[in-house]
């Protein structure tokens, strides 16, 4: 019996959301006095388990695979799968985001497991979980119950404290290999293609800033704008969905119901209305700046701060006083 | 090449909702078509009207939820099946994929197409959960599709890249809304699809009455809902921009230190 998380990590650097799970299986684990595993799908499993330190994982499970098959469905559910057999899990944790959304249906139908999607609160007891989850578009949270004899459930980002690098040993690797005759499924998906998004840029989950651009950023001299305010505060570039299907920017940068989840220290919305369904994506965020010329936007009743005018005269201006404390002369 | 789509009648979540004793409130509750559902239909049609195919929808829900086949077979779907359970608001994934795959292995079926999530649930279980139980070849989070030859060839949104997925038949996918604009049925295409047939089915025609009638607990239940964290109080300032600026970066270098 144990409780298992799940590591996800890019190009060998493990996720913050990972670490935030990680903290979080440690601690149930304990209260449940059961032992904490962890498992990673990765090219180099070996090169993970020195970022796990302190976070009280007695075995890490690695999986090696390439990391254009572990984008798809079916490999990388295999490998959770074979690693929660091996680690006897009864609690499977992982944290929210697209790769794992991917599977943690089939997952639990696998592992013959409840399924409890996306909570940011939860007490695992001999009865079962109590959970706290997003319903409605995110408008309102439900208290849910779930039973049964084994669980998989995700963890949104930005709700438990990271710790990383924290003293303490390393859990040992055990590389679990895959048996290759998964035979219930006759002919299986194949990766075509990879379209990555643009790499010099920060992962907008991994973001302490993140300023996100809505359809009031209307031309390309207030994208500049929108780019330039990222890169003097360090921080990512989201946008709303207008300026996604506009193509001014990528679908990775979308927030909200559709697009990601981002609970950064500070968010900037940049004439961006407010629709629930981009309040979904980012109202967990610490401070919430908004800019937008029209006072009554529902933005601003979410906003920590909110400046009402035009982002074609404040940003400049803001941009700036930023860069002359950023980079005094 | 023929599509099934699973739709889902669901409260509009664009219309006021408060929270009185535990339960979400609308003062004028209104059902419509999920709208992941019908991003999902919407592509079926226009793949199917280029390359031609038929398009079935199929929904489990109560006598009500029959409108949201109405407005799919105006949308232009070719025929409906209609699972009848009465009790559905207390069907959970775990239910209602056994459900689907139940009727799947009663009929042929290719391309099935789910939403992403039901705005209602937010939970995003149903289509992996199907396709695993039919143990077909999926993608899900797809805001592209199209057929080459007798494969789908779908497009994923993952974290950080795009992953294009050449996917066989039968194979499940489940939609991002990031893929089209569903159409809104014209008067001529909504008196047209009166005439289209609506199979009605119940969960003892599927054998399943023992497992997810009306004593059925699910394996996970709503016990209260509550409003979202009582955020801090705003300060909103509506002045001349430098003044604005001025407090604006006193604030993130003194109070979110990001500077
Ligand atoms: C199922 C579903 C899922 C969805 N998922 C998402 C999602 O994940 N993410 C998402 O973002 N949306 C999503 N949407 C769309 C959402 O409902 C809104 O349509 C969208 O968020 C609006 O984007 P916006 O705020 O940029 O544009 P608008 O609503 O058009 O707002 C633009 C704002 O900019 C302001 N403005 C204009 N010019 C200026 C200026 N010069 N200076 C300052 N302010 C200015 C305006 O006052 C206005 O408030 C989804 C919708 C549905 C139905
Ligand atoms: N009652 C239902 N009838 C038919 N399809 C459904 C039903 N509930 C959910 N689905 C499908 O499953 C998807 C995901 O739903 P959920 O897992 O509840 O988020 C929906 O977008 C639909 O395609």
């Amino acid at each position: 019996m144990s409780v298992l998380t799940v590591v996800l990590a890019q190009d060998g650097d493990v996720k913050r959301m990972s670490l935030e799970t990680l903290a979080r299986g440690r601690d149930v684990a304990q209260k449940a006095g059961t032992a904490h595993h962890a498992v990673v799908v990765d090219a180099d499993p070996a090169r993970i388990s020195g970022q796990l330190a302190g976070l009280g994982v007695s075995t890490l499970f690695g999986v090696t695979m390439p990391a254009g098959e572990a984008l798809l469905a079916r490999p990388f559910c295999e490998a959770i799968e074979a690693a929660a057999r091996k680690a006897d899990a009864q609690l499977v944790l992982m944290p929210s985001a697209e790769a794992t959304k991917e599977v943690l249906g089939a997952l639990a139908v696998r592992l013959d497991a409840t399924a409890v999607p996306d909570v940011s609160a939860f007490e695992w007891t001999s009865a079962g979980i109590e959970a706290v989850r997003p319903v409605m578009t995110a408008k309102f949270n439900s208290t849910i119950k779930a039973r049964g004899e084994r669980f998989v459930v995700t963890v949104r980002s930005g709700t438990v404290t990271a710790e990383s690098n924290a003293e303490g040993h390393p859990p040992d690797v055990v590389h679990v290999s895959l048996d290759g005759n998964d035979a219930s499924v006759a002919q299986d998906a194949r990766l075509k293609e990879l379209i990555s998004a643009i790499s010099d840029t920060v992962d907008l989950n991994e973001a302490r800033v993140v300023i996100a651009a809505g359809r009031g950023v209307e031309h390309e001299a207030a994208k500049q704008l929108i780019l330039d305010l990222a890169d003097v505060m360090g921080g990512a570039v989201g946008a709303s969905r207008g300026t996604v299907l506009s193509g001014m920017f990528p679908h990775t940068a979308l927030v909200g119901q559709t697009g990601r989840v981002v609970t950064p220290d500070v968010y900037v919305a940049i004439g961006i209305s407010g629709a629930v369904q981009h309040l979904a994506g980012m109202s967990g965020s610490k401070i919430i700046v908004a800019i937008n010329k029209d006072a009554n936007a529902p933005i601003f009743e979410h906003a920590t701060y909110g400046l009402v005018g035009d982002l074609n005269d404040i940003l400049p201006p803001l941009i700036d006083a930023l860069r002359r404390i950023a980079e005094p002369a | 090449m023929n599509f099934t789509v699973c739709i889902k009648q669901v409260p509009d979540v664009d219309v006021p909702a408060h929270i009185l004793n535990g339960e979400i409130v609308q003062k004028t509750p209104r059902l419509i078509l999920n709208v992941y559902d019908a991003t999902a239909l919407e592509e079926a049609l226009v793949i199917t009207e280029a390359e031609g195919g038929e398009v079935d929808v199929v929904l489990i829900g109560p006598e009500k939820a029959r409108e949201a086949i109405r407005k799919a077979l105006a949308m232009g779907a070719d025929r409906g099946t209609h699972i009848l359970v009465e009790h559905a608001e207390q069907l959970d994934a775990h239910a209602v994929s056994r459900i689907l795959a139940a009727y799947f292995r009663t009929v042929p079926h290719e391309a099935i197409l789910c939403g992403k999530q039901a705005q209602d649930t937010d939970s995003g279980l149903t289509g992996t959960m199907l396709a695993e139980l039919l143990s077909l070849p999926y993608v899900s989070n797809a805001v592209g599709i199209y057929i080459d030859g007798n494969e789908l060839v779908v497009t994923r949104q993952g974290d950080t890249s795009q992953e294009i997925v050449q996917l066989p038949v039968p194979g499940l996918v489940a939609c991002s809304n990031n893929m089209n604009d569903p159409r809104i049925p014209n008067l001529g295409s909504i008196m047209r699809s009166k005439r289209k047939p609506v199979t009605t089915l119940t969960l003892s025609d599927l054998g399943l009455e023992g497992d997810f009638g009306p004593e059925y607990t699910p394996r996970v239940q709503v016990t209260s809902y509550q409003d979202l964290p009582a955020r801090p109080p705003a300060t909103i300032w509506e002045e001349e921009t430098p003044a604005m600026v001025s407090n604006l970066t006193q604030v993130l270098v003194e109070d979110a230190r990001v500077i």
